[in-house]
C-alpha cells in the first residue's frame, strides 16, 4: 500500500499537493481553454493561475515511459527507475518509481502515487507498482 | 527574402579539451580563422553576435576585446543547444532588413570548466526544479524517448547503437571531432549504462571545449569557390506540454523544418546532406522524421539501408555529430554550418559528400522546461 504522509499542516503543502480523505494526492491545472491538464498545479500566486483550474489527479496512474538511471560508479549510488505516469484525468507526471526488489518496470503498468511529507526533508512523492499488480 | 544572406568565411576550433585555453583564445581563434576565410579585414564588421549558455555577462564583449574588434553592435545570444544557430538567424534578419552588410556570428562553450557529468538545468522554473528533485537530466528526458520508441516500433536497442556507430565511424575522418574512434554495435551496447536504454557511447561527451564561427554578408563572396547561400532560417520556441501528448512527434522541430523548407522553396528530397543534433542516438531517428528525410514510422528502416551513412543517400552528420564531435552547447549551432560550408564548397577532406548542393542543419534544446523542447533551428543552405 502506499505509504501515508507524516501529519502535517496543509497549508505548509505546495501547491501540488491536497490532502484527501485517503491521504496526500497530487494536483495539476487544467487549461480553461484547450481543456488539457498539466502537473504540477500552476502556482496560485501566479498572474497566469486564471488562465488554470485546479484539479486532482488519482491515486492511480499509468507507466508512458521509463528509464532506469545508472549513476556514475564513482557515486557508489545504486541504480533507479524514473517514469513519466499517466493518469486517467489527461496530466503526465514525472518522477521515481520505488520497485520491489527484482522488479522492472513495464510501459502501461499501473502505478499508484505515494507522497511524503516531513518537517526536515519537505514534501516528496513517487510512485509504486499497483497494489494488485505487487 | 529581401536580400540573399551568404557566408563568406567559416571556421572552428577542434571540439576537445582544452586545458590550459580561456574562452578567449578559443572564441578569437575561431573568428580570426573566419575572418581570414572570408578574406576580409575586421574592420569591415557592423555587428557581432555571440552565442553561448554558460558563460555569464556581457560575454561577447569580454571574449572580443583583446583582439580589438570593439565598437560595433553586439548582441549576446543564449537559447540553451540552439544559441548558435539562434545567433545566425538573428544575423540573417539583420541583414535581410539592410540594417548591416557584413557581421560576425560566433559561439564558444568551455563545457569542462563545469567538472564533467550531465549539464546542470535551468534554475529559473518551478516545474524544472521539482522534476529536477526527481532525478530529471537530459539524458533522461531523452533516454525516455528511447524507451517509447523501441515499444512502439516493436526494435531492439541494437538499433539505437547502430546511429552511434555510424556517427563514431564519420567522426574517425574529421579531425575538429572529440572522438575519433571506431565501436562496433556490440562496443554500444557493452559500454557503461547510463539510462536505459541509452549507454555511454550513446551520449554526446560532456567534457569539451569549442568554438565556431562565420561571417555572413549581403556581399556576394568573390572567391573562385561556391558562394553559399542562407536559403531558409526558422527558429521557433516549444509550446507547453500539455495532457499526455506523444514524446516522439519532435513537434517542434517538425514545425520549424517546414518554415525552412517553404523560405528556402526546397523539399526534404532535395537536400544532399545533414548536420542535426544527435546529442542522443534517440533523438537522430526522431529528428529523421521530423525533418521529413523518412516518413513517419520510415526512421528505422532508413538507418537501416545506410542512407544516413557517408556514400548513402542522405548523409547525415558526416563530422561525426554532436556524439563523436562533440556538442560545446553555444558552439554547435554556428560549427554544423561551418561543416554545411565545408560539404558544399568541396573542401570537407577525408568526409565529403559528392555533388552536395544543399545542406540542412538542426539543433533543439532545452528539452526540461515543460515544453516540447524550448527552442529549434532550422536553417538550409545552399550553392
Amino acid at each position: 500500500m502506499p505509504k501515508q504522509p507524516e501529519q502535517t499542516t496543509t497549508s505548509s503543502q505546495p501547491s501540488w499537493v491536497s490532502a484527501r480523505s485517503d491521504g496526500f494526492g497530487l494536483v495539476g491545472s487544467k487549461d480553461l481553454k484547450t481543456g488539457k491538464c498539466i502537473f504540477p498545479r500552476i502556482p496560485e500566486t501566479s498572474p497566469s493561475a486564471s488562465r488554470y483550474a485546479a484539479i486532482d489527479l488519482s491515486r492511480r496512474g499509468e507507466v508512458y515511459s521509463f528509464t532506469v538511471i545508472h549513476p556514475n560508479p564513482k557515486t557508489g549510488e545504486k541504480p533507479f527507475t524514473l517514469a513519466y505516469v499517466d493518469f486517467p484525468e489527461g496530466a503526465r507526471a514525472f518522477g521515481r518509481l520505488n520497485l520491489p526488489t527484482a522488479g522492472a518496470a513495464k510501459i502501461g503498468m499501473a502505478v499508484d502515487v505515494c507522497v511524503e511529507s516531513t518537517a526536515e526533508a519537505g514534501t516528496h512523492y513517487h510512485f509504486i507498482p499497483a497494489k494488485d499488480q505487487m | 527574402m529581401s536580400k540573399d544572406v551568404f557566408i563568406a568565411g567559416a571556421g572552428m576550433t577542434p571540439f576537445g579539451r582544452h586545458d590550459g585555453a580561456t574562452m578567449q583564445d578559443l572564441a578569437q581563434a575561431a573568428v580570426l580563422t573566419a575572418l581570414a576565410d572570408a578574406s576580409i579585414d575586421a574592420s569591415r564588421v557592423q555587428a557581432m553576435y555571440n552565442a553561448n549558455v554558460y558563460g555569464g555577462m556581457v560575454l561577447g564583449q569580454v571574449l572580443m576585446r583583446d583582439l580589438g574588434i570593439t565598437g560595433p553592435a553586439l548582441y549576446n545570444v543564449e537559447n540553451a543547444c540552439a544559441s548558435g544557430a539562434t545567433a545566425v538567424h538573428l544575423a540573417c534578419q539583420a541583414l535581410r532588413l539592410g540594417m548591416y552588410d557584413t557581421v560576425l556570428v560566433w559561439g564558444v562553450e568551455q563545457l569542462t570548466q563545469l567538472g564533467g557529468g550531465t549539464i546542470p538545468l535551468q534554475r529559473n522554473d518551478y516545474k524544472t526544479g521539482l522534476y529536477a528533485s526527481q532525478g530529471m537530466t537530459l539524458p533522461t528526458v531523452y533516454a525516455m524517448r528511447g524507451t517509447r520508441y523501441l515499444h512502439e516500433r516493436g526494435e531492439g536497442p541494437e538499433l539505437l547503437a547502430r546511429i552511434a556507430v555510424k556517427n563514431r565511424a564519420h567522426g574517425v575522418r574529421n579531425p575538429f571531432a572529440q572522438q575519433r574512434k571506431a565501436v562496433s554495435i556490440e562496443e554500444v551496447l557493452q559500454s557503461r549504462p547510463v539510462a536505459e536504454p541509452l549507454t555511454l557511447l550513446q551520449c554526446c561527451p560532456s567534457m569539451v571545449d569549442g568554438a565556431a564561427a562565420v561571417v555572413l554578408t549581403t556581399l556576394r563572396p568573390q572567391a573562385s569557390r561556391p558562394a553559399v547561400r542562407i536559403m531558409g532560417s526558422a527558429v521557433q520556441s516549444g509550446h507547453i506540454e500539455e495532457g499526455c501528448d506523444d514524446i516522439l512527434d519532435a513537434e517542434i522541430t517538425a514545425r520549424t523544418a517546414r518554415i525552412a523548407y517553404e523560405q528556402a522553396g526546397v523539399a526534404p528530397r532535395d537536400v544532399d546532406v545533414v548536420e542535426l543534433h544527435d546529442a542522443f542516438t534517440i533523438a537522430e531517428l526522431l529528428y529523421y522524421e521530423a525533418l521529413g528525410l523518412a516518413e513517419r514510422g520510415g526512421s528505422a528502416e532508413m538507418l537501416r539501408r545506410g542512407d544516413t551513412a557517408l556514400g548513402g543517400r542522405v548523409p547525415v552528420n558526416p563530422s561525426g555529430g554532436l556524439l563523436a564531435k562533440g556538442h560545446p552547447l553555444g558552439a554547435t549551432g554556428v560549427a554544423q554550418m561551418v561543416e554545411v560550408v565545408w560539404q558544399l564548397q568541396n573542401r570537407a577532406d577525408g568526409r565529403q559528400v559528392e555533388g552536395a548542393r544543399i545542406g540542412l542543419t538542426q539543433c533543439t534544446g532545452g528539452g526540461i522546461a515543460g515544453v516540447d523542447h524550448a527552442a529549434s533551428s532550422v536553417h538550409i543552405l545552399g550553392v
